[in-house]
């Protein structure tokens, strides 16, 4: 019910969001353009342009907001983010590396996006080989963290040695922007619903890990096995939206959290509530982030880390009040 | 159907944890592992239960290598609670206990057992696991690992490491009495506790252990005598009463 609920508002604020941007579109003009498209320049507008960046926005935000909430659930810590198994830090190496090598003025879609997705998922395999030496989540979690490090310093050093037109591509992408969304990309980010959709057939196995590793055995699932599939599926949808929108701060850890405080634990309702949520959030902040400085834009993952830091802390706090200290 | 354990041993590097254990547990009996802090006894109990494999020796759960049961048929024969089960997430009372069902494909909650068990120690079930006390938190635990093994008799075991810890004193005796009554159902059932005269009460075997090592098993009997508590616990102990008036208490160190 709560879930057909959220989808029912994602269908709302997803044609809302086709009325929004620099030029105006009004809900006449979008029933015009659906009876009978004679206006070539309001189709180019809502079909090639904002269509694909709504549907961008609630795919992406669907992969990163999900991630996180399975993420969370396996290192039994509601703090945590999917950017610690080191997929964002490992996207935004390759990604800088792609740029500073790319002789070409134009960088092309598939080779941002490719170099970024492989970056993604190679750091995060790097950091599951040598966390899962020692065996235990702490291990993955100490990994994660020095192997970000790297990579984001490997970031700095590709900033320092490239030239200023390198500089802007590399610091844009790196704060997190939808303005490149085209049909391809789309296209590209269908393959997040699928992956969103075997996190939640882990849903129960989710559930019974916060209880820990060695209670999930004793219920028969085995912790080993269970980490690499969700950390694998989540270095996928987080890669691909990463690749290609760049790196979307603070929604895979305040999504989950606020889907948590108000719907429960029950990863079967986390994982489909955080999608519709962090879907929803991101397309919310991307409107805005479109129209705030108009006809300029503001790189949507600012926002994200602009408004999803306060409110964070306002969750916290809030949090802290309904909860017993024992 | 029984769970034992051969001549098992446990070391990690240069560290013995366990030496030269034997241990039966019978379906329908209930032993207790009695012994200091350290003793092993958690140790014991993942070895027993699969978690972990032991450096030597051999366990054998109804005639079977653990190793060579999956996981998932595991745990429809072990329920174990263990000594530190950490939830940071507000799960409702509810969805904890039906994780203990989930072995047998059902997880909503609103399951027969899950609600048999709800009534039956008062729990409340939509309140946040992570709003109840230390106390209430280790019963909806206990009433989990009591989930996985509900109604299954002597096709199951069921593994304790310290079930009282924090309970007050009518959930002790009620979990207590839920023991005795799943030991007649036949279920073979291994119990960690400190507290002498419950354990007296309950067990139809005890075995004493210190430094890794059994010091004395038998049945209470036998086993609890002064001599074997002192050498076990390496403190003075009183004993008060006798035969089956006997209580066992540790002297004050002056």
């Amino acid at each position: 019910m709560k879930i057909a609920a959220l989808v029912l508002v994602v269908c709302v604020l997803a044609v809302a969001s086709l009325l929004f941007g620099s030029a105006d579109v009004s809900l006449k003009d979008l029933f015009r353009l659906l009876s009978h498209n004679d206006d070539p320049g309001l189709s180019t507008i809502v079909l090639d342009i904002r269509l694909p960046r709504t549907l961008l926005a609630l795919l992406v935000g669907a992969g990163v907001s999900a991630s996180g909430a399975a993420i969370q659930g396996m290192f039994r810590n509601p703090l945590a983010d999917p950017a610690l198994i080191g997929v964002s830090a490992g996207a935004a190496l390759f990604a800088a590396i792609y740029v500073v090598l790319d002789g070409s003025q134009g960088l092309s879609l598939i080779g941002m996006t490719g170099s970024a997705f492989v970056g993604g998922l190679l750091t995060t395999w790097i950091v599951l080989v040598v966390g899962g030496r020692g065996g235990g989540l702490s291990t993955i979690l100490l990994a994660g963290i020095a192997i970000n490090a790297i990579a984001l310093s490997g970031v700095g050093m590709l900033s320092y040695l490239s030239t200023d037109m390198q500089l802007r591509s590399i610091s844009f992408w790196a704060l997190g922007s939808l303005n490149g969304a085209t049909w391809v990309s789309v296209l590209l980010a269908l393959a997040i619903p699928v992956v969103v959709f075997l996190i939640f057939l882990e849903s129960r196995n989710l559930n019974v890990i916060t209880l820990g590793d060695e209670e999930a055995e004793h219920l028969g699932v085995s912790h080993q096995k269970l980490r690499v599939r969700i950390v694998s599926l989540c270095a996928v949808a987080v890669g691909i939206g990463v690749a290609l929108t760049g790196v979307i701060a603070f929604l895979g850890l305040v999504v989950p959290h606020l889907v948590r405080m108000t719907l429960g634990s029950n990863h079967r309702t986390v994982v489909p509530a955080s999608a519709l949520l962090g879907g929803m959030l991101l397309l919310v902040a991307d409107v805005i982030s479109r129209t705030i400085l108009a006809p300029t834009e503001l790189p949507v993952g600012i926002l994200t880390a602009l408004v999803g830091g306060p409110f964070f802390i306002y969750l916290i706090m809030v949090e802290q009040k309904g909860r017993l200290v024992l | 159907m029984n769970l034992s354990a051969r001549n098992i041993s446990f070391a990690i590097k240069d560290l013995t944890i366990l030496r030269d254990i034997d241990l039966e547990i019978q379906g329908g009996k209930t032993t207790v592992l009695l012994g200091p802090n350290g003793a092993g006894k958690s140790t014991l109990m993942k070895i027993l239960s699969g978690y972990l494999k032991a450096t030597g020796g051999e366990v054998m759960i109804a005639g079977c290598d653990p190793e060579k049961i999956s996981l998932e048929a595991r745990a429809r024969m072990l329920g174990v609670l263990t000594q530190r089960s950490s939830l940071e997430f507000p799960f409702t009372a509810r969805e904890v206990i039906a994780m203990g069902r989930m072995p047998f494909g059902v997880s909503e909650g609103f399951d027969e057992v899950t609600q048999e068990l709800l009534s039956m120690f008062g729990v409340s079930a939509d309140q946040s696991y992570l709003t109840m006390s230390g106390g209430e938190q280790q019963l909806v635990q206990l009433c989990r690992v009591f989930a996985q093994v509900w109604g299954r008799g002597s096709e199951a075991f069921l593994l304790l490491d310290e079930p009282m810890t924090a309970l007050d004193l009518r959930y002790q005796s009620k979990i207590a009495s839920t023991l005795k009554k799943l030991s007649l159902q036949g279920l073979g059932q291994l119990v960690v506790m400190h507290d002498i005269n419950l354990a007296a009460e309950l067990a139809d075997e005890i075995v004493l252990m210190s430094h890794g090592k059994v010091v004395a098993k038998g049945s209470a009997e036998e086993a609890l005598k002064v001599d074997n508590l002192e050498r076990t616990f390496d403190t003075v102990i009183n004993q008060l009463g006798g035969g089956s008036e006997r209580y066992f208490r540790a002297e004050l160190e002056k």
